[in-house]
């Protein structure tokens, strides 16, 4: 790994700088320049002096860095940086009604007039309308061709129904097996005991968010459940916990944000679980692409579309090898065309 | 107004500046003459201990709270935030509506490169366990050394200058200077709630900025 020799200026990208601790005892701290992903400002930051314990590398000829280390400092602060824009953009303090039962300390969008376009491979693969919007009538209505008034649809106004779409070079993602599967979101709700004995989903203990969803196969008239799962000391230490681990694949740099990382697993009516496992995390553009780079992947955003307002990133995967078998980016987008509720 | 940073210096000026009355008595082991330069009872002292000190600069902040809910997406927190933060829009930090908080002194001459105060408060996400300390001034050029200040203490505790990261934007539309520190509590869900450093909401706290320990 290659070592950097730090200047003292405060110009530098990455340099240091002398200075005195509360108990006057000399220290070098890390000084670094970066730019910020969102406003592009030029921001100066000097690290702690236990931080820059952690990074700095003292010898009789001066300052070092490892290059990678500085690199990945830069990288983590920007991931987060981003996440801090799209929290900050959207949201506001959850009315009577808008939360459910034992749902606590959580915010929802200032408008439901929106929905959400999600790529892969460039392509648009599903699109996610507000339960609210014209667009969700017509899904509903394929649904309950099949289905019945299987939900209450519109038991939660920021609820979302999606449909799908599936191309040569994007095809469905695995396990769904047919374009005319269509995914209701009850939002803002814990999974039932009822919900989840419906699928038999063991009970591991998992922290779940509170948000799932229910894939309404309209050809083979076949249910499946999905699950969302907050990373936590449970899913991420195979030594304590060997049975409620989450294995993952490696995974850019991501946001530091609480709760920007998580889980989903999906489940059929008999309670098998498919083999695939889906990763979510909050990250900017340009890590993305150089993880994609560096993997061999589809970086999932066209080109067009690639600075609109990407809040999440998904990796579909394979549970038992890792392989990564896509590469998603979710956009939300606004839409003047109103509600129907 | 602190003592020179270089050149002549007198036994009087060292005086004023930790309070004393000009032209009045005193020794060089005076303990409030000790305190400026951080200086124990009979400890070996030179005149260029004395340079750039200053007596500590003390305010009384009414603590306030408010919180602000964010989302990643379908993942939504609701984050607390408490003490003082201007209700001007700051770069870089979000506020509550309207601000939260007062503070009876907002700057000093001798602190901060006498900048005002934008922010000094807590705040993480609720059902977090982790928090940021944050001090923000309005100023982008400051240097971060003792003469901004060396310690802080909010409500009695310690903040230690060199134990924060430091970070500054002299291109903002309101340009900044922001201490942070990590801390590791539990982020309470009501204001009536104590929230460290920071007592209840509506409290009276008093925040002194050290330059000599």
């Amino acid at each position: 790994m290659s070592e950097i020799k730090l200047k003292t200026s405060i110009l530098e990208s990455v340099g240091t700088k002398k200075d005195i601790d509360h108990e006057d005892v000399p220290f070098n701290k890390l000084t670094l320049n970066v730019v910020h992903p969102v406003s592009k400002q030029e921001i100066y930051m000097e690290y702690s002096k236990s931080d820059s314990k952690d990074v700095l590398i003292e010898k009789e000829d001066g300052v070092y860095v490892e290059e990678a280390g500085v690199e990945y400092l830069k990288q983590s602060w920007k991931a987060t940086e981003y996440s801090f824009f799209l929290e900050n953009s959207t949201l506001r303090h959850a009315a009577e009604g808008d939360l459910g039962d034992g749902v606590k300390n959580f915010a929802v969008p200032k408008s439901t007039n929106t929905y959400d376009e999600v790529y892969v491979n460039k392509k648009l693969v599903r699109t996610d309308y507000n339960i609210g919007l014209h667009q969700a009538k017509p899904l509903i209505e394929e649904i309950e061709k099949v289905f019945g008034k299987d939900q209450e649809w519109k038991g939660n106004r920021f609820n979302i129904i999606g449909t799908y779409t599936a191309h040569d070079d994007a095809p469905l993602r695995p396990p769904y097996t047919h374009e005319k599967t269509y995914s209701w979101y009850n939002v803002y709700n814990y999974p039932s005991q009822e919900l989840l004995d419906e699928f038999k989903v063991p009970d591991v203990g998992y922290e779940y968010h509170v948000w799932h969803s229910i894939k309404y196969n309209t050809v083979t008239g076949k249910k499946q459940l999905k699950l969302v799962i907050a990373d936590n000391e449970y899913t991420s230490n195979y030594q304590k916990h060997p049975d409620t681990f989450i294995p993952r694949p490696e995974v850019p740099l991501y946001s530091a944000k609480y709760r920007s990382f998580f889980f989903a697993k999906i489940f059929n009516e008999d309670g098998t679980e498919a083999d695939q496992y889906d990763v979510f995390f909050v990250t900017t553009k340009d890590i993305m692409k150089e993880f994609c780079k560096e993997k061999g992947l589809d970086f999932p955003m066209p080109e067009t579309r690639e600075d609109d307002f990407v809040w999440i990133y998904g990796l579909v995967y394979d549970k038992n090898t890792l392989e990564i078998k896509q590469v998603k980016g979710y956009v939300r987008y606004p839409t003047e065309e109103g509600e129907w509720l | 107004m602190a003592t020179p940073s270089s050149g002549t210096i007198s036994l009087n000026e060292m005086h004023v500046e930790a309070g004393g009355s000009s032209g009045t008595t005193c020794s060089i082991n005076d303990s409030d003459i000790r305190l400026i330069a951080n200086k124990s009872s009979g400890a070996t002292a030179s005149w260029n201990d004395y340079y750039s000190r200053a007596a500590d600069w003390s305010s009384t902040m009414t603590v306030g709270d408010n919180t602000i809910s964010e989302s990643n997406g379908y993942v939504t927190v609701v984050t607390r935030y408490r003490g003082y933060m201007t209700s001007t829009a700051i770069n870089a930090t979000a506020v509550p509506s309207g601000g939260i908080g007062s503070m009876n002194d907002y700057q000093d001459s001798d602190y901060l490169a006498n900048a005002v105060i934008d922010v000094l408060a807590v705040y993480g996400d609720q059902s977090g366990s982790s928090s940021l300390f944050r001090l923000q001034i309005f100023n982008g050029t400051i240097s971060n050394n003792d003469t901004a200040f060396k310690s802080v203490i909010v409500n009695g505790t310690t903040f230690n200058r060199t134990d924060a990261s430091f970070g500054q934007n002299n291109g903002a539309d309101r340009v900044y200077t922001i201490w942070s520190w990590n801390l590791s509590a539990a982020v309470p869900d009501a204001s009536s709630d104590a929230y460290a450093p920071f007592g209840v909401s509506g409290a009276s706290n008093t925040i002194t900025f050290r330059r000599s320990r």
